[in-house]
């Protein structure tokens, strides 16, 4: 047996929603305020206006760009004894992060390095954390560098692959540095990435010049990016869903033809954020059945163009871990993994991605377990069928002592490792822990008990000195 | 009062309550022509309409789109009002102006679009800078408008520390005492209004505009 991909458009109306996101990239075009850029496109057949810095991308141009996007990437542990693929039918899970705030309970405070540290460590403690994602951006660092501490805090406190943002091409040049002093070089970096540059488009159909020149470096140098589109109904996008996921489709898009510019077989990854609002303040709303409408609808149209997809699928907008961040995170998590949307973000984020919180990485952590044993499915045989056994054992016999329970118990059946079973009375002597408090012990156990890559004390300095570099030239 | 004065003031309100932009201009026309004050036009009919809006919008009935139609339908009406008072030589009567602007290096507009609309439609009178303004251009504006109220909005990490500039050359231009600062923006926080001198932080539009409120007592 086999979990089936949930496709809930029918193949018209993906058609539809690409024909429509390449009638706006024909007609409307995107904003690009890099000239160098515009002449790339100009020199490819596209129509480009220098004084508006708008570019229109014929439908030809985007069809021949996709047909050279690879279908899957291959990312890298840091000790290069793992590796997982992006693409295709494959869900993986990972962190997010914008976040400056940091949530314990029902405490919060600006986010720090140590934050930072503490954050990335427990995700990278977490077996179902495939990627990070910096899970933060430092306040108590020098703005305009913060991108710089990112990586640094991500590269240096974990194995995995890591995900993040760059500013400009110094950023990019910058993050680099770093992940070839890890790596040994830029060439073992191109070969063994582990890294993954992540911009955002600005909605509606504009591109800003340091996301873009970022992305573009990186995608020249060989990285992988992530492309975030991710416009907000009813305020950068119409009110509809399809019309926010049509404005999704004509971003990516245009990214896909630009960085085919420059690098026509580096990886991209189609990073869909299409988000509705609260209708009160005009802030997002990510934890809704909107967002799972939309994004599982983005896997399919991303999955038919063959370009691999990511989105925050496990989000809420929560400011503590509570029922309401497990009920968001829980349905569209759900939801994206069914639409196999290929790396799903979000693990350890609340308050709409603008705060970290090591409870609910825990939390997290365990909601992905229970999507992994979904998709495991059932086992249907002989053997697991089992009547002779039962036949064995006969009319009201028990099965706990049986070999053969002994033989699958573990394969078959989940457990977990937060939730709490016993009955209420058991609950109660251990002292009525609720999630949260339980989450935090953990939390607390698994950072002491993690042992995570060490780096030379050589390799520690060279980092430092890109970090003090980049200090002295953004004085 | 002057029955056809009732009825264009209702006319009015009713422009407001139904997003009628066309009907608000022309009653607000009729009523300038009718010889009936502007300031009753905007305070009996626009401002009423206004009024419900708001109540309505603060109990959830209705939301942010249609509170957007509402003070756009309103602020063309007083438009029309505004341009008579001026040429009979007065000044409308507000609880305040305010100065608003996304800060330099930053062009997101949408939340600052709502704080602006919120004060308007609670009273405020709102002088909209729009976005990557620089930090020049706001004291400058400080100086030749002398609001009460200067509201700063950045919505990118690096794009916040211009909040801090605005408001360290309005000290150094001696204008940091004449004005009230209140910042906001997503990656901001109260923390950070105290870090940088502010005068008050709105975590959203309608926070924003109880902090507004406080600030022109």
């Amino acid at each position: 047996m086999n979990i089936p991909i949930l496709e809930i458009l029918s193949k018209d109306e993906v058609k539809f929603i690409k024909e429509k996101a390449l009638d706006l990239l024909e007609e409307v075009g995107v904003f690009l305020p890099i000239k160098s850029v515009l002449n790339l496109m100009e020199d490819c057949g596209c129509e480009v206006d220098y004084q508006k810095q708008v570019v229109k991308i014929s439908p030809q141009i985007v069809e021949e760009s996709i047909k050279k996007i690879p279908h899957t990437i291959t990312l890298y542990s840091r000790d290069r004894k793992n590796k997982i693929v992006i693409g295709g039918d494959k869900v993986n899970f990972g962190t997010v992060g914008f976040a400056t705030r940091m949530i314990n309970g029902k405490e919060n405070h600006s986010l720090t390095t140590e934050d930072l540290i503490q954050l990335t460590k427990l995700a990278d403690a977490m077996e179902n954390v495939e990627t990070i994602m910096a899970m933060g951006q430092p306040t108590d660092v020098p703005q305009n560098i913060s991108d710089r501490y990112q990586w640094l805090i991500s590269l240096e406190n974990s194995n995995k692959p890591i995900l993040c943002q760059a500013f400009g091409k110094k950023g990019v040049r910058d993050a680099i540095k770093m992940g070839s002093i890890i790596a040994g070089g830029e060439e073992q970096l191109r070969k063994y990435p582990d890294m993954c540059l992540v911009m955002c488009t600005s909605s509606p159909l504009a591109f800003d010049k340091e996301y873009t020149e970022a992305m573009l470096e990186a995608a020249k140098f060989g990285l992988p990016v992530f492309v975030v589109s991710g416009p907000l109904a009813c305020m950068n996008s119409p009110a509809t869903l399809a019309g926010t996921l049509i404005l999704t489709t004509a971003e990516e898009l245009a990214a896909v033809v630009m960085t085919r510019l420059v690098n026509p077989s580096v990886p991209m990854i189609y990073a869909t954020w299409a988000r509705t609002p609260d209708l009160s303040t005009g802030g997002v709303n990510f934890g809704s059945p909107d967002y799972a409408l939309m994004n599982a609808a983005s896997a399919q149209v991303a999955r038919h163009l063959g370009i691999p997809s990511a989105s925050g699928g496990i989000i809420s907008d929560s400011k503590v871990a509570d029922a309401q961040a497990g009920y968001e995170k829980a349905f569209i998590s759900s939801i994206l993994s069914l639409s196999r949307i290929n790396l799903i973000c979000g693990m350890g984020i609340l308050e709409s991605e603008n705060a970290g919180s090591l409870e609910q990485l825990i939390i997290d952590n365990e909601i992905v377990s229970v999507i992994k044993k979904f998709f495991k499915g059932m086992q249907i045989n002989e053997e697991t069928a089992a009547t002779d056994l039962i036949a064995k054992v006969g009319i009201l016999g028990s099965f706990l002592e049986e070999k053969h329970t002994l033989a699958f118990f573990r394969n078959e059946i989940f457990a977990s490792q937060i939730s709490d079973k016993l009955r209420l009375d058991a609950w109660v002597n251990k002292g009525s822990k609720d999630t949260l408090e339980r989450a935090r012990e953990i939390a607390k156990r698994k950072i002491k008990e993690h042992k995570g890559i060490s780096l030379s004390e050589e390799v520690h300095l060279k980092l430092k000195n890109v970090i003090k570099t980049a200090e002295k030239e953004s004085e | 009062m002057n029955e056809q004065k009732t009825n264009l003031l209702n006319k009015l309100y009713l422009s407001v309550i139904n997003f009628d932009v066309e009907m608000a201009e022309k009653v607000a026309s009729d009523f300038i022509k009718g010889g009936f004050d502007p300031m009753d036009g905007i305070e009996g009919g626009i401002t009423k309409g206004l009024k419900e809006i708001g109540e309505k919008f603060n109990k959830g009935e209705i939301f942010l789109p249609e509170l957007m139609m509402a003070a756009g339908v309103a602020q063309n009406g007083i438009k029309v009002f505004e341009n008579e008072i001026k040429r009979l030589g007065k000044e409308r009567k507000t609880k305040g102006k305010v100065l608003i602007g996304t800060v330099a290096g930053d062009i997101h507009s949408i939340g600052k679009n709502i704080v602006a609309t919120m004060l308007r439609v609670n009273g405020f009178e709102v002088v909209d800078l729009g976005v990557n303004v620089p930090t020049e251009t706001f004291v400058n504006k400080v100086k030749e408008l002398k609001p009460k109220i200067l509201g700063l909005s950045s919505l990118l990490t690096t794009s916040m520390p211009f909040q801090k500039n605005v408001i360290d050359l309005l000290i150094e231009n001696n204008l940091r005492k004449s004005i009230r600062i209140l910042i906001g923006g997503a990656p901001t926080t109260e923390e950070w209004a105290r870090e940088i001198g502010a005068d008050a932080y709105g975590a959203d539009a309608s926070a924003a505009v109880v902090e507004a409120n406080k600030l022109v007592k």
